[in-house]
């Protein structure tokens, strides 16, 4: 069992991310992991995240394992079918790898390698079934495995997505093969996000919050701000936009809000949050210093 | 019918000779193209038109093509590979194959991709492997916004999917889960 799966819906849990480096050496790894802070559950690592080349997102997660840091092991469904995916999980799991998160992956349009060749065979639920397949002691094609294995499997949840409907249902669907916990992309409005909980709980009965670890994007300067306003997936409300651009002191007024909002997620019961600090340990650490 | 679009006129040039002879199936290129688009692609490259109806139709077919320098196929890809297998030359195809498009004038949108794995009565109708860009089959991505693609302009085919079931009071089809093949189902 892992630490991810004892502590959640039991206490207020913290999770970071380490994006893998794009670069073949081991040190600038090893020197982010040592730099986590001893306060986070689980660290999320992305399998290699916005369609681009970096480190794989397994073997980042077996250094973590190796440096005595708990993992959450993410597996895209864009670069590897099924047997490749099954094949990771066997060695992963074999590895000590407990937490997996079943995501689709980005279409490679955005990414560095344009004109990819992407797979899709499995998408985030098909992948979220198949891990509950082997914990049950059979792959997705109906072998026996010889022993079974016991992953504790999640995703990823986006509340801002549209036509919400869709994607309410589409995470009952992914409650229904076995999700154990959900990682948020970016949270800004904490309203938003509660409203969202509200509705999944009128559609279906029952509660989403307690497996929801609510992504919380540090916000430290304007610049970042007004990149982070053109991507997918950040809906920055304009008083915060409108309070970093004021701000005389921009990265303190960030990790005022990020408190603020770590207060409300509390408020609305969520399981945790999910802190990203740009793999800045510093700023991580003052935070949970200051909660 | 089958999509095609015309390869770099630029790039093929490179592989033409200066008197060349393009075979023209009768079916899909006059389906995604008109005659006149047909004849500049040929006079560009320098090329005569020889029209066959549907090549792949035809285990028969016998043109004589020794006085050309090159013999470019215009037609899908199983046109090209009969005209080199009959004629036993090394065809340039004309155009790139895509999947199964429909017209709706003034553009073509491709609605199947022939995957042998039909289940649209499970989708509303409509299909998500083709029509979604990851071809996910059980619900939208994250990048879906106000009921559009996050690649571009083109509707999501799960938003559509999600609002026909809703419209037809049938939501708990939307919770059914769609298994690959390899899974047997």
């Amino acid at each position: 069992m892992s630490e991810l799966m004892k502590r959640l819906g039991n206490e207020f849990i913290y999770t970071t991310e380490l994006i893998p480096p794009k670069v073949p050496d081991l040190q600038p790894l090893n020197k982010a992991i040592s730099d986590l802070d001893y306060r986070i559950t689980a660290v999320y690592v992305p399998d290699l995240p916005a369609a681009s080349l970096c480190m794989s997102s397994f073997f980042c997660s077996l250094q973590l394992i190796t440096q005595g840091v708990e993992p959450v092991y993410q597996i895209n469904c864009r670069d590897r079918n099924s047997l490749a995916i099954e094949s990771n999980l066997l060695a992963a799991y074999a590895s000590g790898i407990v937490n997996v998160s079943a995501v689709s992956g980005e279409h490679p349009a955005g990414g560095d390698h344009v004109g990819l060749k992407t797979v899709y065979e499995l998408d985030s639920i098909t992948l979220l079934k198949s891990i509950d397949y082997l914990n049950k002691g059979r792959d997705i094609a109906g072998n026996t495995l010889l022993k079974k294995v016991g992953f504790f499997a999640g995703s990823d949840l986006s509340i801002h997505s549209n036509p919400a409907g869709a994607q309410l249902y589409k995470t009952r669907k992914k409650n229904a093969v076995g999700a154990g916990f959900f990682h948020t992309r970016p949270v800004y409005s904490i309203d938003k996000l509660s409203s969202f909980f509200d509705e999944y709980r009128k559609l279906f009965g029952e509660d989403l919050n307690v497996k929801a670890i609510v992504g919380i994007q540090s916000l430290t300067s304007i610049e970042q701000v007004n990149y982070l306003r053109k991507q997918p997936n950040h809906v920055i409300p304009v008083k915060i936009v409108k309070r970093i651009r004021e701000s005389g002191n921009p990265r303190e007024d960030g990790i005022q809000l990020t408190l603020e909002q770590i207060d409300e997620i509390k408020e609305i019961n969520a399981a945790g949050v999910h802190l990203l600090c740009g793999g800045d340990a510093g700023l991580t650490e003052e935070i949970l210093n200051r909660i | 019918m089958i999509t095609l679009k015309i390869k770099d006129l630029g790039e093929l040039k490179k592989k033409v000779g200066k008197n060349n002879l393009m075979i023209v199936c009768s079916t899909c290129p006059y389906w995604n193209f008109s005659r006149e688009t047909v004849d500049e692609v040929a006079d560009k490259l320098n090329a005569g038109i020889f029209n066959v109806d549907r090549i792949c139709d035809r285990g028969d077919i016998s043109i004589d093509v020794l006085d050309y320098d090159s013999v470019l196929v215009f037609s899908c890809g199983a046109g090209t590979q009969i005209i080199s297998e009959a004629l036993d030359i090394q065809a340039i195809p004309a155009a790139d194959t895509y999947a199964l498009g429909v017209n709706f004038g003034e553009t073509i949108q491709t609605y199947c991709r022939a995957c042998g794995n039909c289940i649209l009565d499970e989708t509303a109708g409509l299909c998500p492997l083709t029509r979604c860009p990851k071809g996910l089959l059980n619900g939208p991505c994250g990048g879906m916004q106000k009921g559009m693609c996050e690649l571009g302009e083109q509707p999501c085919v799960w938003a559509l999917i999600y609002r026909r079931m809703e419209k037809k009071h049938n939501l708990d089809g939307f919770l059914k889960i769609n298994m690959p093949p390899v899974s047997g189902k």
